[in-house]
């Protein structure tokens, strides 16, 4: 079973806005007031309350967008509005497949940044290695598809630089905030007074996401059956430090069941007992309906079909 | 009798003359009926969506040796990266 749930979560994970947005403190009365702000109609809160409740619950397309949005304005990006601009376009770009000029749009987008990169503040400069790194990741299944070994590496190394680059520009961001002491804190932890004195706070998600992509490059370099007995990759999660980022963010963001199920899988393939404990726990708590097995959520299968858990499975079985 | 059998058939004759130089007549006979010109303008719009212009050999060889247009291409089983 693959990494195909991820494509759902990259998209809209609902269940942990819903629950970021709670978790501010808002009672469900205040909740269902600010989606009357975006949305005058409303939403039936009945539905509101299974969604939060479900992490297999689908929502519409209205519902998505009104969450959406009301996340956004919540918890805007850190990042500056014309980095964003220019990712959103890349994005808009790769997934229009009518268009014939892909190539020659991906070589300018590259020149361009190649050079823009250099300049502008610290958080503008970290956005742009990521989107230069996103665009080389990008390019890793066709060259792997195509048997371009000598190609696919330098994607890879040139992908695997931008977010490193990108990474270290965000700790060194993070470590310039004032309120840097309080990134290993929950969200609602932290009051209102000091996210508006520091609204570029630079969380544990958004490092850990960094990580999530460097470990993509590793995955996505390699066949899908080759892909969780390779030595490269089986090296990469012993030295880095994916395992301990994704224990990070649950402590700040318990709800969070897809780095859970994601802690658990990696876990599972480096057959450490220990962490496969801690992260089955984690899934629990992020919601008990996890405490079978047979539990599948919104574009996932259950843990019990896929074979990247068997291990796990085996050992809290014992 | 007889001439009234004569002034019938001039009458008749004299008809027939101006319906064969009558103009509209002959717009009518030779233009398509109304329920035949769509039928028959869709019939050549779908001609010409269904006929390729066939390709030159060198139009074909040209094509052989065109470069793949790369998209992005994943797996299902492929990491997608998170923003």
């Amino acid at each position: 079973m693959g990494f195909y749930f991820y494509k759902n979560y990259a998209m809209s994970n609902l269940y942990s806005k819903i629950h970021r947005l709670k978790a501010q403190g808002w009672t469900w009365d205040y909740f269902l007031q600010q989606i009357d702000l975006i949305y005058p109609a409303g939403i039936d809160e009945k539905t509101l309350y299974a969604l939060y409740r479900q992490p297999h619950r689908k929502a519409n397309s209205h519902i998505s967008k009104i969450i959406l949005t009301l996340h956004e304005q919540c918890f805007p990006s850190p990042f500056p509005a014309d980095t964003q601009a220019l990712l959103a376009i890349y994005n808009r770009l790769i997934a229009c497949k009518q268009h014939s000029g892909h190539r020659q749009d991906i070589d300018d987008f590259l020149l361009f940044l190649a050079h823009d990169l250099h300049f502008g503040s610290r958080l503008r400069r970290a956005r742009l290695n990521w989107l230069k790194a996103d665009i080389h990741l990008d390019q890793l299944p066709l060259h792997r598809n195509n048997g371009q070994g000598a190609e696919l590496e330098n994607q890879q190394q040139l992908a695997l630089h931008h977010y490193q680059n990108c990474y270290s520009l965000l700790i060194e961001q993070q470590s310039l905030e004032p309120s840097a002491q309080l990134s290993d804190q929950a969200p609602q932890q932290i009051s209102q007074q000091v996210l508006q004195q520091q609204p570029c706070l630079i969380d544990q998600f958004t490092l850990y996401k960094v990580q999530q992509n460097m470990l993509a490059c590793h995955l996505n370099g390699l066949h899908a059956n080759l892909r969780y007995q390779h030595p490269a990759l089986l090296d990469y999660l012993k030295n880095s430090d994916f395992i301990s980022a994704s224990k990070r963010v649950l402590r700040t963001e318990p709800y969070q069941w897809i780095i859970a199920r994601n802690g658990l899988r990696f876990s599972s393939i480096m057959k450490n007992s220990a962490d496969c404990t801690v992260f089955f726990q984690a899934l629990v708590t992020a919601n008990k309906a996890f405490s079978d097995l047979d539990y599948a959520p919104l574009g996932a299968p259950a843990i019990s079909k896929s074979t990247e858990f068997f291990w796990a499975t085996q050992q809290l079985a014992k | 009798m007889k001439y009234f059998i004569i002034l019938l058939a001039s009458l008749l004759l004299l008809s027939g003359c101006s319906a064969y130089h009558d103009p509209e007549k002959k717009q009518r006979e030779t233009a398509p009926s109304a329920a035949e010109t769509p039928r028959q303008s869709v019939d050549i719009l779908q001609d010409q969506q269904h006929k390729k212009p066939a390709s030159s050999p060198a139009k074909i060889n040209r094509g052989l040796h065109k470069e793949p247009i790369i998209l992005i291409t994943t797996e299902e089983d492929d990491m997608p990266r998170l923003d």
